[in-house]
């Protein structure tokens, strides 16, 4: 029913809903007044026959007490003053009818006496009884029937009034309400219309027309303003679709034509989507291929199934991998490594829909890794092996000190039997050869670690020549050779380069020739080519190529043995098994010719000969910015006008004592010994010599402590204190000097670095002769990049750390503790490498204490 | 049950009997002993229907007074100890109306002709009924006064002198009364 009213259409809705309104509420007003009526007319007949009952039965008091029957009627025909009354009887206390009225229902006493009421409305009746009553003594009933046929008329009349009323009220909502409804269901219906319109057209340019200014007007208003904006969302939405139309024709470009391969796949493994790049990595002509037949990715594309399942954990843990690397199979079953950037796609319940990344093909950065790696392994191996040899030469220099030393010592015997002086001139120069084969090591593993610079000056080329000439003269002589030097007009005096370098390849060259030739000459050539000093001189810095050429009538160099000639430990073997030397000659020269931007080159054939030809960049220099070589001097005695000088050395070792004090006692000093600090400090108190050499390190009071007190002694201040040791990595040179050496000397000592310092005493003059004095390796430019502000960034700890393990000797950690340097920067790492190479232990020393 | 009790029942008895018959039938065969007793009903009627000022709730029984003699030695004894209202009825003999005291009911022999005036002035604007059954009394100023007529005892009542007594006989009382003076 309800449904059926629902579906109804708004008019018919509205016009059965006004009709039912109308209807109920005046079928209601009419039973509420008809019900009213009831009760009044009720309540009136009542009213009235309570009231005369009541003076009834006041007055049949007497008239019953006193059987006064004829009272008794007069009484009770008062009763016909009310129309409604049938008829009335009054009953003695006895039950019997005492008088009675009209026509009474032939009904007993018990019958009437037995309503349970006072009053009863039965069949068009009205029953009424009361007791009569007198002073509490009830004396008789009263009871009366009255007809309500009134009433029912009343009702009957009042139902047909109100029929009449419905079917006025009825006709008139008819065509009132028809009117009313049609105001408004109309514009309802119209607007309905309207809409469906729209709906069925999709035109929402259509508009409804407003008649009235009403609600439905205001909707009216509503539903044009609404047409209003979807029209503008429409085209606000066909804008969008524009632009996202753009954007996935935008992004599908991307995808088509990106070089790294983009993918979406299923969980299970099935490639949903790729692009033409990753079909093309796996070597697959087309995506549609590649999808076709790549069904399962574990099987057939992971080459490590359980890198596949690695993957798959990940991306499920943690939604998201990086830098995934893998093995993949290619079509063609060739193995390619990708890496995987991908992250999960999942739907609101986290449940993972799809994968989706880019695939790269890294097999070529994989290589070149690998190679990096196999360099990187190359390298440290180089670089452990250089270090060793370092380490080892360092071993074998120590002892060298004491052999040279003594040799030197015993060899200024002029006391010597001539086979002693001829075994003492064999066993130095044995220790010489050994030390210059260290020294060549030495070399060579510098020149190796890159850690040999170039000291380019002004020097006197022809005087180089001619003083390698002089050098060379003697050892030609003796094996009966020619040596010439030959130089070209041509070539200028003074030139611009590293003379220490040239002059130590034409060492090498000129050794080996003599050594390698038996007879016939040696010939030193000089020439340039390529001459460019036409041009201007401070601009052109190759401005020519100065060639020096050495040429032998030796063994000769086999054509397969040429190649082999400038590697290191390589040695060619010529026909009558020459074999000496460390073999690194040749190599250091090769590799000094390279620093200076030139060549060496041989041409030879064996037995008949070698030409070495040296060839590098240089410049005419200027004269006078030629630097004079320092000259080292090779002592003899001490002049015979110094007066009497008192040396005290001190040292714990007695090979160290014994050396300094017999060079210094055969030169003409006067020499005592102390064991340690304590002892020298009795010594100098007793003895005063004008020069000390002191140990550093030593048992009962070390050297500092012996420097400090001894400069605390009256005339203390005038010695010269030499500070010698074998060890500088427990000492600091600044420190020694603040304790009062005036002088600081490495062991092993040459003798003539004793002689320098002990010369600097003003009472002190030699007699000696001049020997030109090599030219001191620089300290690489890089290194000077090291300043203890460069350290800062390395954490005190490990400063700290270092420190220690440099003052307690401990090479091994320090390495160690050097390699975890790497860790923060890896160019001061191998500075400070460089620094412990060189046995710059008081430099890296420095650094560590100004740094911490 | 004692000999009163028993004749007071029987009379009851009677009363019954009358009342079944219409109007108050007094038959000649009847002895001055019935008649007496029937006055005695209709007095004591008369008085149920009578209002007294300030009747109830007096600790005192409702006296009526017999003035002078009654013939033949008749007495209204049938009413001893009748209700009227919560009060017990009590008979009691006087012979001067001076004798009166606090009766309610005073009821006025025949005997008491010559005494008539000085007793209606003294109950005059005082709460007191008074009842008689000789002629001529209605007119000389009692109250109620029994008379018979064709067989029946009827009354009449001298409405003037209740009008100026303090007692209120029912209204009902004077239809069923002849009244004498008004």
């Amino acid at each position: 029913m309800i449904k059926y009213y629902q579906n109804l259409s708004i008019r018919k809705k509205y016009t059965l809903g006004f009709h039912t309104v109308v209807l109920i509420a005046t079928i209601a007003a009419l039973v509420v007044l008809g019900i009213k009526n009831i009760q009044t007319f009720r309540t009136n007949l009542i009213a009235r026959i309570e009231a005369t009952a009541g003076v009834i039965s006041t007055n049949s008091v007497v008239a019953i007490d006193f059987n006064d029957v004829t009272q008794g009627r007069i009484i009770l025909s008062s009763l016909k003053d009310i129309p409604e009354v049938i008829g009335a009887v009054i009953y003695n206390i006895d039950e019997e009818e005492f008088v009675s009225f009209g026509s009474v229902p032939d009904v007993s006493f018990d019958r009437q006496m037995t309503l349970d009421e006072k009053i009863l409305f039965e069949d068009d009746q009205m029953y009424f009884k009361t007791l009569i009553e007198y002073q509490g003594e009830v004396y008789g009933t009263l009871f009366i029937v009255a007809s309500t046929e009134n009433l029912s008329k009343q009702i009957w009349d009042f139902i047909g009034f109100t029929l009449i009323v419905l079917v006025i009220i009825f006709v008139v909502t008819f065509f009132l309400g028809g009117s009313l409804t049609n105001s408004i269901t109309e514009p309802v219906l119209n607007l309905s219309n309207t809409a469906l319109k729209i709906s069925n057209e999709g035109d929402y340019s259509i508009r409804v027309n407003k008649i009235y200014d009403d609600e439905i007007g205001t909707l009216y208003d509503s539903f044009n303003n609404m047409l209003d904006q979807i029209a503008a969302k429409n085209s606000e939405i066909s804008g969008l679709n524009n632009s996202l139309l753009e954007s996935e024709q935008k992004y599908r470009r991307i995808f088509e034509n990106a070089t790294e391969g983009i993918y979406q796949s299923t969980p299970e493994g099935r490639f949903l989507t790729v692009n033409p790049a990753l079909a093309k990595m796996f070597g697959y002509g087309t995506p549609e291929e590649f999808l076709t037949e790549i069904t399962d990715v574990k099987t057939q594309i992971y080459v490590d199934q359980n890198t596949h399942n690695e993957f798959h954990d990940r991306i499920k843990s943690e939604n998201t991998v990086r830098d995934f690397e893998s093995r993949a199979y290619k079509k063609d079953g060739s193995i390619i490594y990708i890496s995987d950037n991908s992250h999960a796609v999942r739907d609101k319940n986290s449940k993972i829909l799809y994968f989706e990344g880019t695939l790269e093909d890294i097999t070529e950065k994989k290589k070149s890794e690998e190679l990096t790696l196999a360099k990187e392994a190359a390298e440290a191996a180089s670089k452990a092996k250089s270090t060793f040899l370092a380490n080892i030469s360092h071993e074998i220099r120590t002892p060298m000190n004491a052999i040279l030393g003594y040799t030197q010592l015993m060899q200024r015997d002029t006391d010597l039997k001539d086979e002693h002086k001829k075994a003492l001139d064999t066993v130095n120069r044995s220790g010489e050869h050994l030390l210059e084969l260290i020294n060549d090591v030495l070399e060579m593993t510098k020149i190796e670690a890159g850690r040999i610079s170039v000291d380019i000056k002004t020097f006197d080329l022809h005087s180089m020549l001619e003083d390698l000439e002089r050098m060379f003269r003697v050892r030609s002589e003796a094996k009966l050779l020619d040596l010439s030097l030959n130089i070209e007009k041509s070539t200028p005096r003074y030139i611009v380069s590293d003379e220490s370098k040239i002059r130590q390849v034409l060492v090498n060259l000129l050794g080996n020739a003599i050594k390698f030739t038996k007879k016939g000459s040696i010939i030193l050539d000089t020439g340039v080519t390529e001459d460019g000093r036409n041009g201007d001189k401070d601009q052109l810095r190759h401005s020519f190529i100065l060639s020096l050429e050495v040429k032998d009538t030796g063994i000769g160099i086999s054509e397969k043995d040429l190649d082999l000639v400038f590697k290191s430990f390589e040695q060619a073997i010529g026909d009558e098994g020459i074999r000496t030397g460390s073999g690194l000659g040749l190599a250091i020269s090769r590799k000094y010719a390279h620093l200076l931007e030139g060549e060496i080159k041989v041409s030879s054939k064996l037995g008949e000969g070698s030409v070495f030809t040296l060839e590098i960049p240089a410049r005419e220099g200027n004269p006078s910015d030629v630097t004079e070589p320092a000259v080292k001097k090779r002592v003899l005695t001490l002049a015979e006008e110094v007066g009497e000088i008192r040396v005290l050395v001190v040292d714990d070792q007695e090979s160290n004592r014994d050396i300094l004090a017999k060079i210094l006692k055969e030169v003409g000093f006067l020499i005592r010994e102390a064991e340690d600090g304590l002892e020298s400090l009795k010594i100098f108190e007793e003895w005063r010599p004008q020069i000390v050499l002191m140990d550093i390190k030593m048992p009962v009071m070390d050297g500092k402590e012996a420097m400090r007190r001894i400069r605390k002694i009256r005339g203390g201040d005038q010695t010269v204190i030499i500070a010698i040791t074998a060890s500088v990595l427990s000492e600091e040179e600044a420190e020694v000097f603040a304790c009062g050496a005036d002088y600081f000397i490495r062991k092993p000592f040459r003798d003539f670095e004793i002689f320098e310092a002990i010369e600097n005493h003003p009472e002190v003059q030699f007699i000696s002769y001049d020997q030109e004095r090599t030219t001191d390796e620089k300290v690489p430019d890089k290194l000077s990049k090291l300043t203890p502000d460069s350290l800062t960034i390395l954490p005190d700890e490990l400063l700290e750390k270092m420190s220690n393990a440099l003052h307690s000797g401990n090479y091994d950690h320090l390495i160690e503790l050097l390699n975890s340097v790497e860790e923060y920067d890896k160019e001061i790492a191998e500075n400070l490498k460089e620094l412990v190479v060189r046995f710059e232990y008081n430099t890296l020393l420095n650094l560590l204490n100004d740094a911490n | 049950m004692d000999k009163k009790s028993l004749k007071f029942l029987l009379s009851f008895t009677v009363l019954l009997v009358f009342f079944a018959a219409p109007g108050f039938l007094c038959a000649q065969s009847i002895t001055m002993e019935d008649e007496y007793v029937l006055k005695s009903v209709n007095i004591f009627r008369i008085c149920k229907f009578t209002e007294w000022p300030n009747f109830s709730g007096l600790d005192r029984p409702f006296t009526i007074a017999v003035l002078g003699d009654l013939p033949g030695n008749q007495n209204l004894g049938i009413l001893e100890d009748r209700l009227i209202g919560d009060r017990k009825i009590t008979i009691t003999k006087i012979n001067d109306i001076e004798e009166l005291g606090s009766s309610e009911v005073v009821f006025v022999c025949a005997s008491e002709e010559d005494k008539l005036d000085a007793i209606t002035r003294y109950v005059l604007n005082k709460a007191v009924l008074t009842i008689s059954d000789t002629e001529g009394f209605a007119e000389k100023g009692i109250m109620f006064n029994f008379y018979i007529e064709e067989n029946f005892l009827k009354f009449e009542i001298n409405r003037e002198a209740v009008e100026n007594s303090l007692v209120k006989p029912h209204s009902r009382l004077y239809t069923i009364g002849k009244i004498v003076k008004d």
